[in-house]
């Protein structure tokens, strides 16, 4: 950590994005949350690596390595120490995860390595229009699939529709039939950023799920926060909890409720156990009315 | 002239269309007043030809000329079939325009019958993104879409819809009747109101923005989309300085490291205190702002 106000903004953006104010899992727990980097190693040149309040991956292949996201400009030295650990390879790619501030600060790191950055196409706009002097613009986009090939290490950039950005990819390996899915899924957690994700879709968030789940073989998932790795289990509950959350707004609506009384009217039992359940349902409700009242 | 013959006649003839008098422009919200638990409906012609109407909490404006009607968001089924019998009873002209103030359902639902009249449905063109990736059953698409200002002219009556970007939601205009003092602001601004805590497609810094450039327009009265008929265009600048001082309060908060329970403490809005929404809507409109400025949306 370089300055005092990073830290607070990145404990900020840990608390906006996972579902409560713990430090992430792994990695040094403080007031301000995770420091310093914690790798993984899952195998067959796959790392994943928790820094600054946020989780990212690498790959190392056999001309280089490629890198999700790069967080913030001090994780993601911390992240570029860790690979250096494993290999000297080039840095070929980084891939934004989406457009969130808490996850894309710090991509001039790698740049300055050579690297190439990618991002979802609709991630340009929100990029260009917020501009961030941390936050690299991508150097290329893709639209709906993008393989990116270090050297017999390949990565699957997929888009899958608007879930909880509209420019979200969700990172295949399929060498480890493993997915990157930052926010979006938080293992068995309900929707975070105080429970009232502004810019997310709630109704294609379950499509975009099903797709993922439809399309992609994968066993495992390496989430954005927290983690290290979850099963696909995790992807399932997500969105199971999702569509059920949908349908009892709905049928609260349905059954003539007072607006102002259907957030805390809803109940899911069923999820009780997911964590941040008890703090956040009301408000999960609440952003669902939203968009049964607005489309949005 | 006609519009004086139809204005006596329509005020003649049917006591649930008002002028609009002194006490529709509100100063001030009324404490008994609710912005979102107004009940019925009304109609007021706030002044020769422009009119708005009220079906709840939902209020929209329409204009009157002799070759028709320029209708607004048509809010919902039921409020579209009241609003279609409220105009009939200021002119036996139809309705030949609809016009989308942005897209949110809550507004703009129900112009079937409108449609059926034979009448053309305008939006920006942004407002198409959003009808076809969530599409509704109750919703008609826009025939015509623009990209910047554009001007509707019927019966030598021009109204102006004024685009000023992303702010509310990214297709938002501000409607005008040509030579008129008077500004339809459906969500951009909402009188006395702070404004609602949970705004998916919002841009707090697009919103500054554009009120900046609304208090620019030589406007002396605006109509919103909910609450009281008519405020003084004062409510522009009020409505700047509050979001102002929300946006960067938080942002000094930030910067002075200060815990996150304690941000909104740390903002002095005694200025604000009158408005709806100082109690429920501040805490969801704070963490809005704090996301705006750590998560860049």
């Amino acid at each position: 950590m370089k300055t005092p106000s990073l830290i607070l903004s990145l404990s900020l953006a840990v608390a906006g994005c996972s579902t409560t104010q713990e430090p992430a899992s792994s990695g040094p727990a403080t007031p301000f949350g995770s420091l310093g980097a914690m790798t993984t190693n899952i195998g067959d040149g796959l790392y994943t690596v928790s820094a600054g309040g946020a989780r990212t991956v690498f790959l190392v292949g056999d001309e280089g390595v490629l890198v999700g996201d790069p967080i913030s400009t001090p994780a993601a030295e911390q992240i570029l120490g860790e690979i250096r650990k494993v290999t000297n390879k080039p840095i070929r790619y980084v891939v934004y995860s989406h457009s969130h501030w808490d996850h894309i600060r710090g991509g001039q790191v790698f740049k300055e390595e050579g690297a190439e950055i990618w991002s979802q196409e609709n991630c340009l706009a929100h990029i260009y229009r917020n501009p961030n002097p941390e936050v690299a613009y991508p150097d290329r986009s893709y639209t709906q699939k993008q393989v990116l090939d270090v050297g017999n290490a390949t990565v699957e950039l997929l888009y899958h529709g608007p879930n909880h950005s509209d420019c979200s990819t969700h990172m295949y390996f399929p060498n480890h039939k493993i997915v990157h899915i930052v926010d979006t899924v938080q293992p068995y957690a309900v929707s975070g950023a105080g429970g009232r994700m502004n810019d997310s879709y709630p109704k294609l968030f379950v499509d975009s799920l099903q797709m993922l789940e439809d399309e992609v073989p994968f066993e495992r998932m390496i989430p954005g926060h927290g983690g290290p790795i979850a099963p696909r289990d995790a992807v399932i509950n997500r969105r199971k909890y999702q569509q059920a959350l949908l349908d009892a707004v709905k049928a609260e609506i349905d059954k003539g409720t007072p607006f102002g009384k259907i957030p805390d009217a809803v109940s899911l039992p069923k999820f009780k156990d997911l964590r941040g359940y008890d703090q956040y349902l009301a408000a999960n409700a609440q952003r669902i009315l939203i968009y049964y009242t607005i489309g949005w | 002239m006609r519009h004086l013959v139809q204005f006596i006649l329509a005020v003649t003839l049917c006591t649930a269309v008002t002028p609009a008098s002194a006490q529709d422009v509100y100063e001030r919200k009324p404490p008994y007043m609710s912005i979102f638990g107004l009940r019925g409906y009304k109609t007021i012609e706030v002044e020769p030809g422009l009119y708005t109407f009220r079906y709840g909490g939902f209020r929209n404006i329409f204009v009157v000329t002799d070759d028709g009607v320029i209708a607004t968001d048509p809010i919902n089924p039921t409020a579209a079939a009241v609003m279609r019998e409220e105009i009939a009873k200021i002119t036996n002209q139809p309705v030949k325009y609809l016009v989308y103030s942005h897209w949110h359902w809550d507004h703009v639902l129900g112009g079937q019958i409108f449609k059926d009249d034979g009448a053309t449905f305008v939006s920006h063109e942004k407002c198409v993104d959003h009808f076809t990736f969530n599409p509704h059953a109750d919703l008609v698409m826009p025939d015509e879409t623009f990209s910047s200002n554009h001007e509707i002219k019927l019966g030598g009556t021009t109204l102006e819809l004024l685009y000023f970007g992303p702010n509310h939601s990214d297709c938002n205009v501000v409607m005008r009747v040509k030579g008129s003092k008077v500004l339809f602001v459906n969500d951009l601004v909402t009188p006395y109101y702070t404004g609602f805590g949970t705004m998916p497609d919002y841009d707090p810094g697009g919103l500054r923005d554009t009120l900046a450039e609304m208090g620019k327009l030589g406007a002396e009265r605006l109509i919103g989309g909910h609450g009281v008929p008519i405020a003084p265009a004062s409510q522009i600048t009020e409505q700047y300085a509050f979001l102002n001082t929300m946006l960067t309060g938080v942002k000094q908060a930030l910067d002075a490291r200060t815990p996150r329970s304690e941000i909104l403490a740390s903002i002095d809005l005694s200025a604000y205190e009158h408005l709806e929404g100082m109690e429920d809507q501040l805490p969801r409109f704070m963490e809005r702002i704090l996301f705006y400025h750590t998560m860049g949306w």
